[in-house]
C-alpha cells in the first residue's frame, strides 16, 4: 500500500482503471488508492481529460472508395504471382498516386547506392586505363594482337576483378584491331612485317572478344619488357583481383604451391610470317592437342582452329589434332601452346626441320618444374623473352629483318645448322650450361643455347619446393661460375642414367651439349639424335608434355634462295 | 454468422464484389487510425489499400478466430511498420493536415472557436506523433479507434499487460505534453487550484 501510494504516476493500474479494464481485485485496491491519496484522484482526473481530448479528435475519413482499386490491385497480384508482396508501391497506381510514388521513389536515397558504385567503377577504370594503355602501347610499327587465352586455371572462378581485367582489354584487343585495320589501310607506310602480323591478329579478334581479351591479358605480360615493373606489378594486381591470390612475382614463384603439368618443352624457332599457318597443319598432321583441354576461356576461342573442326575439340582426347596460340606479342612472336609426347614432338620437329625455308631456325629448351597456368606469363616474360631478347632481336633495336634472320639466311641449308649459325655463341657457351645441366631444372637447350652474355635459368628449388621454378637471370660469367660449383656437387650425368634409367636419360638429355660443344658438328649432332633416342625410349611414349612453340616471324628472304 | 463472415465467405465462392463491401465498410475507419500511425494522409491512403489489397489475397488463410477488423488492423498494421523502416516516418502533423484538408468544423462554434479548436487537435496530433511507435500505437488503437486491450494485444502480439504498461506510459508522456491544452478543456489545473 506504501509502495503504491509512493508511486501513484507509475501505477498503471489507475490508467486501466479510467477505461475500465481491470479485474475486481484491482479496481478494489485502486478505490482504495484513491480515498486515501489526492494524487491518485488527480492523475485519474488527468487521464480522463486526457482520453476525452483524444476522442474529441476529428474523424478523419477517406474521400474515395478504395474497393474497386483495391479488387483490381489484388486480381493483378494474385496473376502475377506476388501474392505475399508487399510491393505496393511498384503496383500501379491511381493516376494521381503515380506522380508522387515516382517522385518518391526516385528521391530515395538507396536507390542511388548501385549506380554510384557504378560511376565509382567506371572512375577507377579510367584512372587505370591509361596506365595500362602506358604499360601495353606498342612502340611505332609494332601490334598487340593475341590470338588465343593462355591456359588458366580451370576452376578458376570469374571474379569482378577478372571481368573488369576482361572488359579493359578488350579495349585494348579492339585498339589493336583498329591500329591493325590503320596499318593495313594506310600501305604506303613501309612495314615489312606488317602483312605478316596482320594476318596473324585478324581471326581471333573477329571472333571471340572474350577470348581475345583473355589472350591480351597474357600478350600484355609477355610483351612488356621485363624492365617495367611498375606493369608487372599493375598486371599482378590485376591478377589478384581477378583470382583472390597474388600472381608470383619472378622471384616469389618459388613460393607458388600450385601444381602444374611436368616439365615444359619450348621450341624457339624463326619463321617466315607465312609459316605460322604451316606450323599448325604441322601440329595438326601429328594430332597434338590443346595442353589444357578444361580451360573454359581456350574452348570459348580455338583461334587457330583448322577448319571445319568443332568446339567441342577442346575436351576431347588429345587425338584430335589442335594447335592454338597461346600468346603473340608485339612483335608478332606466336605461342602455341599444345601437349605432346616426346614422339609426337620429335616427329613435329622432323617436320620443321624439313622446312628451311620456312622455319628459318629452331632451338629447344626446357622449363623445369610445373609451370602454373598463371605463372605462364611470367615465366614466357622472364625467362623466354630474355633469352630471345639477350640473343640480339630486341624490338626496339632491330627492324622487322633481325639479326637473327639476316644471319639465318647466310646460313647453311640444314635447319640445325641454320640454327647453329643464327646462334654462334650459343654453342660457345655450351660448356658451363652442360655442366649445370645435371642439375634438374636447368635450362639446357639441345640444339641453341642462351647466348654468352647472359643466362636465364628456370629451375625448380631442391625439395619440397622442387616443383616451382625459379627463374633468375645473371650474367654469363657469374651464372658459368655458379654452375661449375654447383655442377662439382652433384653427380655425374651418366651415372644417374645407371641408376635412374627415365630420369638418367633426361639428365644426359640435358647434359648432351657439355660433350656436343667440343664435338665437330657432325659428331655433336649423332649424340644429340642419340641421347634423343635414348631419352625417348626412356620415357613413356604415352606421356605426354607441355610444349609451347614460339613462333618469330623473321621477315627476309628464305635462307635457301 | 455475423455479416463480416457472410461477405467473407462470398468472396471466397468468387464474388470479389462482396470483399468490395468490406472495404467500404472499414476503410474509413481503418484509415482514421492508421492517419494517427503513419502520420501522413497520403501514406495511411498507401497504408490502408496495401491492406485490403493484403487481405483479400490471403483472405483463405483467415481462419476467423478473431473478428475480420481485428485481423484487418494487424496486417495494416505491419503494413505500416514495414514502410517505416522502409522510410523512417516523418510524422508532420502540418502535412497530415495539408493533405487531408482542415479538420471539421464545429458549425455550432464562432470563427474563434474554430480557430483554438484547430489549434488544439493540432498540438494533439503533434504530441501523439512525438510518442514512440510502440506507445503511439497503443494510444491509438485504445484512444482513436476504442480497442479494448485484448484486441490492441491481438492486432499488436502483445500480451495484455503489456499494452497495459504501454497504454500508461503513453498517458503519462502525452499528459506532460499537452497541459496547455488539458487545462483549456476543462482542465486540471482548475481542480489543482479547488484542491
Amino acid at each position: 500500500m506504501a509502495d503504491s501510494m509512493k508511486n501513484v504516476p507509475e501505477n498503471e493500474l489507475f490508467s486501466a482503471y479510467v477505461d475500465g479494464e481491470l479485474t475486481a481485485a484491482e479496481q478494489a485496491e485502486v478505490e482504495r488508492l484513491l480515498a486515501a491519496s489526492p494524487a491518485a484522484r488527480q492523475l485519474v482526473d488527468d487521464l480522463r481529460a486526457l482520453s476525452s481530448t483524444l476522442q474529441s479528435l476529428p474523424v478523419r475519413k477517406l474521400d474515395v472508395d478504395l474497393s474497386r482499386e483495391v479488387l483490381r490491385l489484388a486480381e493483378h497480384r494474385m496473376l502475377s504471382g506476388r501474392g505475399d508482396s508487399d510491393a505496393d508501391l511498384g503496383e500501379p497506381l491511381p493516376e494521381s498516386g503515380r506522380w508522387r510514388a515516382f517522385v518518391r521513389r526516385w528521391t530515395r536515397p538507396r536507390i542511388w547506392v548501385w549506380p554510384a558504385v557504378a560511376v565509382a567503377v567506371s572512375l577507377l577504370l579510367v584512372v587505370l586505363q591509361p596506365e595500362q594503355g602506358r604499360r601495353e602501347a606498342p612502340a611505332p610499327g609494332e601490334k598487340i594482337v593475341a590470338l588465343a587465352p593462355a591456359a588458366r586455371e580451370p576452376s578458376e572462378p570469374p571474379a569482378i576483378g577478372a571481368l573488369v581485367e576482361a572488359d579493359s582489354d578488350r579495349r585494348l584487343v579492339e585498339k589493336a584491331g583498329i591500329e591493325r585495320a590503320a596499318a593495313e589501310a594506310g600501305e604506303d607506310k613501309p612495314g615489312p612485317a606488317s602483312e605478316g602480323r596482320g594476318e596473324v591478329a585478324k581471326a581471333p579478334m573477329a571472333k571471340s572478344p572474350a577470348a581475345a581479351s583473355s589472350a591480351i591479358a597474357d600478350s600484355a605480360a609477355l610483351s612488356a619488357p621485363a624492365a617495367a615493373p611498375d606493369a608487372a606489378g599493375l598486371s599482378r594486381k590485376a591478377r589478384t583481383e581477378a583470382t583472390g591470390q597474388s600472381l608470383p612475382a619472378p622471384a616469389a614463384m618459388a613460393e607458388s604451391k600450385e601444381k602444374a603439368p611436368d616439365e615444359v618443352t619450348i621450341v624457339y624457332c624463326d619463321v617466315a610470317p607465312e609459316a605460322i599457318p604451316f606450323v599448325e597443319q604441322v601440329l595438326a598432321k601429328r594430332r597434338i592437342a590443346m595442353a589444357d583441354a578444361k580451360d573454359q576461356r581456350a574452348r570459348a576461342e580455338p583461334a587457330t582452329r583448322p577448319e571445319g573442326e568443332g568446339k567441342g575439340v577442346r575436351s576431347r582426347p588429345s587425338d584430335k589434332p589442335s594447335g592454338r596460340a597461346l600468346a603473340i606479342d608485339a612483335r608478332g612472336v606466336v605461342c602455341l601452346q599444345a601437349e605432346a609426347t616426346p614422339q609426337q614432338l620429335e616427329a613435329v620437329l622432323a617436320d620443321l626441320r624439313s622446312q628451311p625455308e620456312l622455319v628459318r631456325s629452331l632451338a629447344q629448351t626446357q622449363v623445369a618444374g610445373p609451370v602454373a597456368d598463371k605463372d605462364w606469363d611470367s615465366v614466357l616474360r622472364f625467362a623466354v623473352m630474355p633469352a630471345l631478347k639477350q640473343k640480339g632481336d630486341s624490338p626496339a633495336a632491330e627492324s622487322p629483318e633481325s639479326s637473327v634472320a639476316r644471319r639465318a639466311t647466310k646460313a647453311a641449308a640444314s635447319p640445325a645448322e641454320v640454327s647453329r649459325k643464327a646462334f654462334p655463341a650459343a654453342l660457345q657457351d655450351r660448356p658451363a650450361q652442360a655442366q649445370s645441366a645435371g642439375g634438374k631444372g636447368a635450362m639446357s637447350p639441345p640444339r641453341d643455347a642462351p647466348p654468352p652474355e647472359a643466362t636465364t635459368t628456370v629451375a625448380p628449388k631442391p625439395s619440397a619446393a622442387n616443383r616451382e621454378p625459379t627463374v633468375q637471370s645473371q650474367s654469363g660469367a657469374a651464372a658459368r661460375a655458379e654452375q661449375q660449383a654447383r655442377n662439382s656437387a652433384s653427380p655425374a650425368p651418366q651415372k644417374a642414367v645407371e641408376t635412374e634409367p627415365a630420369v638418367g636419360a633426361r639428365a644426359a638429355f640435358r647434359s648432351m651439349p657439355a660433350g656436343a660443344a667440343l664435338a665437330p658438328q657432325a659428331t655433336q649432332q649423332a649424340m644429340e639424335d642419340k641421347l634423343t633416342r635414348e631419352f625417348l625410349a626412356a620415357s613413356p611414349p604415352e606421356v605426354k608434355r607441355r610444349v609451347v612453340f614460339v613462333l618469330r616471324p623473321v621477315e627476309g628472304p628464305d635462307p635457301k634462295r | 454468422m455475423n455479416d463480416d463472415a457472410q461477405l467473407i465467405a462470398e468472396t471466397l465462392d468468387g464474388k470479389p464484389a462482396a470483399f468490395g463491401q468490406l472495404v467500404q465498410k472499414y476503410q474509413d475507419r481503418l484509415y482514421n487510425t492508421v492517419v494517427h500511425v503513419v502520420g501522413s494522409a497520403e501514406d495511411a491512403r498507401d497504408v490502408v489499400q496495401e491492406a485490403f489489397v493484403q487481405a483479400f489475397v490471403k483472405l483463405e488463410t483467415f481462419q476467423q478466430t478473431s473478428a475480420f477488423y481485428t485481423w484487418l488492423y494487424r496486417i495494416a498494421f505491419n503494413v505500416a511498420i514495414s514502410r517505416g523502416r522502409r522510410k523512417r516516418p516523418t510524422v508532420s502533423v502540418e502535412r497530415c493536415r495539408e493533405a487531408g484538408g482542415r479538420e471539421p468544423a464545429d458549425q455550432r462554434a464562432g470563427p474563434s472557436e474554430q480557430v483554438e479548436q484547430e489549434e488544439r487537435c493540432r498540438q494533439v496530433r503533434e504530441a501523439i506523433a512525438a510518442l514512440s511507435e510502440e506507445h503511439r500505437a497503443v494510444v491509438i488503437l485504445r484512444e482513436i479507434d476504442g480497442c479494448c486491450y485484448e484486441t490492441i494485444a491481438e492486432i499488436l502480439d502483445l500480451p495484455v499487460g503489456t499494452v497495459r504498461s504501454r497504454l500508461h506510459r503513453a498517458r503519462l508522456q502525452l499528459r506532460e505534453q499537452l497541459k496547455d491544452v488539458l487545462s483549456v478543456d476543462g482542465g486540471f489545473d482548475e481542480k489543482r487550484a479547488g484542491k
